[in-house]
């Protein structure tokens, strides 16, 4: 189609609602329509799964088990018995990511975590709850973090410097590694949608093939990017809760 | 020829043998019970590994970078530290890419090794 200017265009914000706050655009925009609705999908199916509570569980409620099996093995193992009591936020998460994910991949529709502040302000809030709870825990050991052991004095001060830094690194890679993923494969989505049409009815077979197997990556890698996100915040945690690296 | 040979065999398996064989069975399953079974995606981990590194690289130096140009405004004290940062940045981005193979590691080596 003509109208279809450039495979970037996916990614515009719409206000759908115009807000304004004290100077601060806070519209509605379609990011927040398709999170909203990642969050309804993703508590209606739950709620829905959960409502019969059989004890022989059915399709839906197998699914649901698996994915609440899937994250808590994930912190049992990664975290510890410390870390059941995270399991509601890590689960939401997960959940959240990959309905995010999931939902993107209809067509038409919008990714939210295609976008870097959306997948930073998650990293952040990470970060955030980490460090919090490693300074509520362990108080002002907590400094202990940075300090590594067993190194000769004199490069001590060079070594907490890097190990802060990599520190404040932890939510930007979090979030670009979420953020580029699902901004990447979407482009090459549509790069090679835009092919099928440029080629026409005889070559055209080709990238549609392509695309179809990229739709399948795709799947694989929203599934995969939560995963990986949610991982490294139990990793995080870790760190929080038993203080070493 | 084969399938004469291997019943006669296990004929020969005397009782003690049997205990023997019933014991390390259950110590086989005693030694797998806390391991989750290998991962069937490990390709794809180990793609999530490299991937993982390259961002952690990438971000290093970037976050370094920012930091560095942001306390030089800041201090007035351009470029020193915008330079100095940037290579702590490259260090603890490498320190973080360690630490995600070191971490991969040990995972492949907790989890892989019953039937690879």
């Amino acid at each position: 189609m003509a109208e279809q200017h450039s495979p970037l265009e996916q990614f515009e914000i719409k206000r759908l609602i115009p807000v304004e706050i004290g100077g601060i655009d806070a519209s509605f925009t379609n990011s927040a329509l398709w999170m909203v609705l990642a969050l309804l999908v993703v508590s209606l199916l739950m709620m829905a799964a959960m409502r019969q509570r059989a004890l022989v569980p059915g399709r839906l409620q197998s699914m649901a088990e698996m994915s609440y099996e899937f994250v808590a093995g994930m912190i049992r193992e990664n975290v510890g018995d410390e870390g059941k009591k995270y399991f509601p936020f890590i689960f939401t998460l997960f959940m959240f990511i990959l309905g995010a994910n999931l939902l993107g991949m209809i067509p038409y529709s919008f990714t939210p975590t295609s976008h870097i502040i959306v997948t930073f302000a998650l990293a952040f809030v990470v970060f955030i709850g980490v460090t919090a709870i490693g300074f509520a825990r362990h108080g002002l050991h907590f400094f202990g973090f940075f300090v590594p052991a067993g190194v000769p004095k004199a490069l001590l001060p060079l070594l907490v410097v890097i190990e802060v830094i990599s520190y404040l690194i932890r939510p930007v890679s979090l979030s670009v590694r979420l953020f580029a993923n699902m901004l990447a494969g979407h482009t090459m989505l549509k790069v090679f949608a835009g092919f099928v049409i440029a080629l026409g009815v005889l070559g055209g077979w080709a990238p549609l093939a392509f695309v179809v197997a990229l739709t399948g990556l795709e799947i694989l890698i929203a599934f995969l990017q939560a995963y990986v996100f949610t991982i490294l915040t139990c990793l995080y945690l870790n760190d929080a809760v038993h203080l070493h690296h | 020829m084969g399938d004469d040979r291997f019943p006669s065999k296990q004929r020969d398996v005397t009782d003690g043998d049997r205990k023997r064989l019933d014991d390390l069975d259950g110590r086989l399953r005693e030694a797998r019970k806390g391991s989750e079974p290998p991962a069937r995606v490990s390709n794809q981990r180990e793609l999530g590994v490299a991937y993982r590194v390259m961002v952690e690289m990438f971000v290093g130096v970037g976050v370094g970078g920012f930091l560095g140009w942001w306390l030089d405004a800041w201090l007035g004290t351009a470029p020193i530290l915008l330079v100095t940062l940037i290579l702590l940045g490259f260090a603890a981005g490498g320190l973080n890419a360690y630490r995600a193979i070191r971490t991969y590691s040990e995972g492949v080596e907790r989890n892989d090794r019953p039937g690879g």
